[in-house]
């Protein structure tokens, strides 16, 4: 498609003035002055075609496939196939609607020599689902910059990006424990840790009796370590319209990065034999209450079944459930012993007082929560205090608190979080039941 | 960070896409500037003679010749220039430092244009079209061509004339007051009447008293006062005021007493029956008392209005008080300041009565306000583009000039060389404006706007060594009417050959 500028359309009037004023003044030199106008409005006119463009353009999307909230790097080459310079190129790519720009530009403008090559290179962030690149859009000019020729060429390389919840969530086989559970205890039993020794009773494994004791005292005496034993993890997402809000256009929600944050946990406890069980607040689902729930198991069908729950999640759209009825649900649901992980952006006070009722049952917690507050601005940063005021209350019921922040990596968060004392039964109040 | 001052670049507007891009415009303004440069100290002196005229002395006094109007030139319309984006700002300071740039560089400018057109048309014509041509640059590379960014300067352009006439107005009464007093009061050693003596005391002791309470009501004593001395402090300060309006309302009813009785004659009568009178009231309009009298009632008073502004320099911004206070102050900075130097530098030629100069320095800020309400009206009515306004105004101040430098007799590949510049200015900051409109101002395109660039100016070298040529062959084989005549129809002839191409190009843009 081409069309043309007007933008030389006042070089009459001004060779009309000069003409004008010159025969007045009977002034020779302005006669000769009328003409320059003239002469940039030949220019531009003569030069109205940009001609055959030939165009090849590349684009790559580096990681292709990628989890919420990661930055991706996209490179588009163009380059100049033709024979003849490209006097003015201007390409602007086609980033998909959803997605913002956070570093560089999709845009240039270039002259381009035959065979030369120009390079776009910028950063998105990732959102969840699939985000199809555009053919980019190629305007040529001619050299007068009267002309212009729009393009869209085709697009060679990578031309969509994909976002997944465990897009960065290693396979369970990979990551299989020789023990069943991660979790240590203070009893006594199979594990690596030594914890002391005991009289030898009959059927107690030979690779634990302790051979040197015998050597010295002659007496048979077994090993015990510190047992190993899976825990029951219930991880809670927030999935609340209140959290459906991000850091800036394009970037990822707070109930997408919660998301994240509990595919990226659910893989961890699964693949250390953990049995996790998922409930989904705020968003109106099958279960009790209206809960997306699933009981507390282990194995990659409840891994593939929980991902979908926290997919489900991310794209819950309407419905406004009674979530304080679901949170009473959910303590009736949870088994004696388990421990429950909160991702929440902490945007109220609910997700407090759910932590407060889940301490006061006696339940160990761990809040993990998005950072999604931008403090460039008065109410931003009031909006921040509060946060923080609620980190710390979770805090100060006995929970671990985490704050997510904006650029630290997830598996360092999720490792804060889930520290081993976190998980110990030392942080249950007395009396109160728990992870053993 | 600014040395002194504010700054005149805000990083939010640079790259804004009612400017064009950085290199296009670093270009347009290199050629104006250098023409102009070229044009103001070329060695064919072409006859700009200073002390023959009244306006080129309006427009820089102490020129003697024409490499240091460059400068001074540059000078004011820099100045007015820097004055305009300060203008658009919020903060006190930064208004304040406008008005005192925007004011007198444009009023001067303006007056002088005017003076020079009247008295000198092509001349005026010349360097109106430059003078249009760099501020319309320079308020683009401040994105303040705007008729949104134009409207406020005004408006408070318009508050600071005003409030120059009422601190003149001010000025003047307060000179006649002190004139008024010293001749009462008399130089040392003469001695006034005693009943004269007195009214002027009671006015003295009036005024005084006046100044000490304003002072007091702006000083911020309870502010310095430690927490535990306040309550004494508050009650002081109260018997103060309640003691100074007493005072003040007493001598008040005293001066209306005295006047009428002192032209009604009872003072004799006074005098007769306290002959000490007579001797002690000329004691009080001495200058010791008037001095200490007055002197507590002025230091008070300037070290309130000293508080009161820092006080206003360090509150919150405050948009709209800001703009109707930065005027003022600024009004009388300039009637205290600047207009006595200005009337100081002016040299008054001969045969022009100082009151024309007068009339000129009072006029200028008015037709600066016309013209400034005449370029919004411009815009208003798209006679000028909204978003290319600077460009088009700096292209149309060029076209100016080529037409004033033909008519001082500049040569013709000069003349020639500014229609170029003309075309050039135009082409290049339209074409950086439309870059930045389509790409925005992050993308790195300097090696685009370049090439633009050269080749443009390359078709406008080409463009005057050819015209030039032809002036050569129109000045050496005919005579002048036949010569202009020739040029006419090589006009007509040029104009003529475009028909065609138009259609043609017409016939492309529709495919």
């Amino acid at each position: 498609m081409s069309r043309q500028s007007t933008r030389w359309r006042a070089t009459v009037a001004a060779a009309t003035l000069f003409a004008a004023a010159g025969l007045v003044a009977r002034s020779g030199a302005l006669l000769l002055a009328a003409i320059v106008p003239l002469v940039y409005l030949a220019y531009s006119l003569v030069t109205s075609g940009p001609g055959s463009v030939s165009l090849s353009v590349t684009r790559h999307v580096e990681p292709e496939l990628s989890p919420p909230g990661t930055p991706v790097h996209v490179t588009l080459e163009v380059t100049n196939e033709g024979d003849r310079p490209v006097s003015d190129l201007r390409v602007v790519d086609a980033v998909p609607a959803d997605l913002a720009v956070t570093r560089g530009t999709p845009r240039t403008g270039v002259a381009l020599e035959p065979g030369a090559t120009t390079t776009i290179e910028y950063v998105l962030v990732a959102r969840r689902g699939v985000h199809e690149f555009e053919p980019p859009r190629v305007r040529v000019r001619s050299l007068g910059g009267t002309s212009v020729t729009t393009l869209r060429p085709t697009v060679s390389g990578d031309t969509r990006l994909v976002c997944r919840l465990d897009a960065d969530a290693p396979p369970i086989d990979d990551q299989g424990a020789q023990f069943v559970g991660d979790l240590t205890t203070d009893e006594p039993g199979e594990g690596l840790t030594f914890h002391s020794t005991r009289e030898y009773r009959r059927g107690d494994d030979a690779r634990r009796i302790d051979w040197r004791t015998y050597a010295k005292t002659g007496e048979l005496t077994t090993i015990d370590y510190e047992r190993r034993r899976a825990a029951s993890v219930v991880l809670v997402v927030d999935a609340r319209r209140i959290g459906r809000v991000s850091a800036g256009p394009g970037r990822p929600t707070a109930v997408e990065l919660s998301a994240y944050a509990a595919t990226h946990a659910v893989t961890d406890f699964v693949a250390s034999g953990h049995d996790i069980g998922v409930a989904v607040i705020g968003a109106d689902g099958p279960g009790p209450a209206g809960l997306h729930w699933l009981a507390p198991e282990s194995g990659d069908g409840q891994r593939s079944r929980a991902i979908d729950y926290f997919r489900t999640a991310t794209e819950v759209t309407g419905g406004a459930p009674d979530t304080d009825r679901q949170l009473a649900e959910l303590l009736d649901l949870v088994p004696p012993g388990a421990q429950l992980a909160l991702f929440s952006p902490l945007l109220d006070d609910l997700p407090v007082e759910a932590v407060q009722a889940w301490r006061s049952q006696g339940y160990p917690a761990v809040v993990l929560s998005p950072d999604v507050v931008t403090d460039n601005t008065v109410g931003g940063q009031f909006e921040q205090v509060q946060r923080y005021t609620r980190l710390a209350r979770c805090q100060a019921t006995g929970a671990r608190a985490t704050d997510w922040r904006r650029g630290t990596p997830l598996p360092m968060a999720l490792a804060f979080a889930f520290a081993a004392d976190a998980r110990l039964p030392s942080q249950r109040p007395t009396g109160a039941g728990g992870v053993p | 960070m600014a040395l002194f001052g504010p700054r005149l670049d805000r990083p939010s507007a640079l790259g804004d896409e009612g400017r064009p891009r950085a290199t296009s415009l670093t270009i347009a303004s290199l050629l104006v500037f250098g023409l102009f440069v070229v044009a103001t100290t070329c060695p064919w002196n072409y006859g700009l003679r200073f002390g023959d005229g009244l306006v080129p002395s309006l427009i820089v006094p102490t020129c003697a010749r024409l490499g240091r109007l460059t400068l001074a030139f540059g000078t004011v319309t820099g100045l007015l220039t820097a004055g305009l984006a300060l203008l658009t700002r919020e903060r006190f300071v930064s208004l304040f430092v406008g008005q005192i740039c925007f004011l007198p560089a444009g009023a001067a400018l303006v007056a002088g244009l005017t003076g020079l057109v009247v008295t000198s048309p092509a001349y005026g014509i010349f360097f109106g079209g430059f003078a249009v041509a760099l501020v319309a640059l320079g308020s683009t590379w401040t994105d303040t061509t705007s008729g949104s960014a134009v409207r406020p300067a005004l408006f408070q352009e318009g508050l600071t004339y005003l409030s120059m006439v009422g601190w003149g107005i001010v000025a003047l009464v307060l000179g006649g007051a002190a004139l008024l007093v010293r001749a009462v009061v008399g130089p040392a050693g003469s001695s006034p009447g005693p009943t004269a003596a007195l009214s002027t005391f009671l006015v003295v002791v009036f005024v005084g008293v006046l100044s000490f309470r304003l002072g007091l009501r702006w000083l911020p004593i309870r502010q310095l006062t430690p927490r535990n001395r306040r309550g004494t402090v508050d009650r002081r300060l109260g018997q103060l005021r309640l003691a100074t309006t007493v005072v003040l309302i007493g001598t008040l009813v005293a001066v209306l007493c005295v006047l009428p009785a002192w032209f009604l004659g009872w003072f004799d009568a006074v005098y007769a029956l306290v002959p000490p009178a007579r001797v002690l009231f000329p004691v009080l309009a001495t200058p010791i008392p008037v001095v200490a009298v007055l002197g507590v009632g002025v230091v008070t008073l300037a070290l309130g209005l000293v508080a009161l502004t820092l006080r206003r320099l360090t509150r919150p911004v405050d948009t709209t008080a800001n703009r109707l206070l930065a005027p003022v102050a600024a009004g009388l900075v300039l009637v205290l300041g600047f207009l006595p130097f200005a009337l100081s530098l002016i040299p008054v030629p001969g045969s022009v009565p100082p009151i024309v100069l007068v009339a000129f320095l009072v006029l200028g800020p008015i037709a600066l306000y016309l013209l400034g309400w005449t370029i919004v009206a411009a815009q208003y009515l798209s006679l000028v583009p909204k978003r290319a306004g600077g460009p088009a105004l700096a292209a149309g101040g060029m076209v100016l000039a080529t037409i004033g430098a033909a008519l001082t007799g500049v040569p013709t590949p000069l003349v020639v060389a500014t229609a170029v510049v003309a075309m050039v200015v135009w082409d290049v900051s339209s074409f950086g404006l439309g870059v930045t409109a389509e790409l925005g101002h992050l993308p790195e395109t300097r090696r685009l706007e370049l090439f633009h660039a050269v080749v443009a100016i390359a078709l406008g070298a080409a463009a005057v060594l050819s015209l030039s040529l032809l002036d050569v062959v129109r000045t050496s084989l005919a005579g002048e009417v036949a010569a202009t005549v020739a040029a006419a129809l090589a006009v007509f002839g040029v104009l003529v050959l475009l028909t065609p191409l138009r259609g043609y190009v017409a016939g492309e843009g529709r495919d």
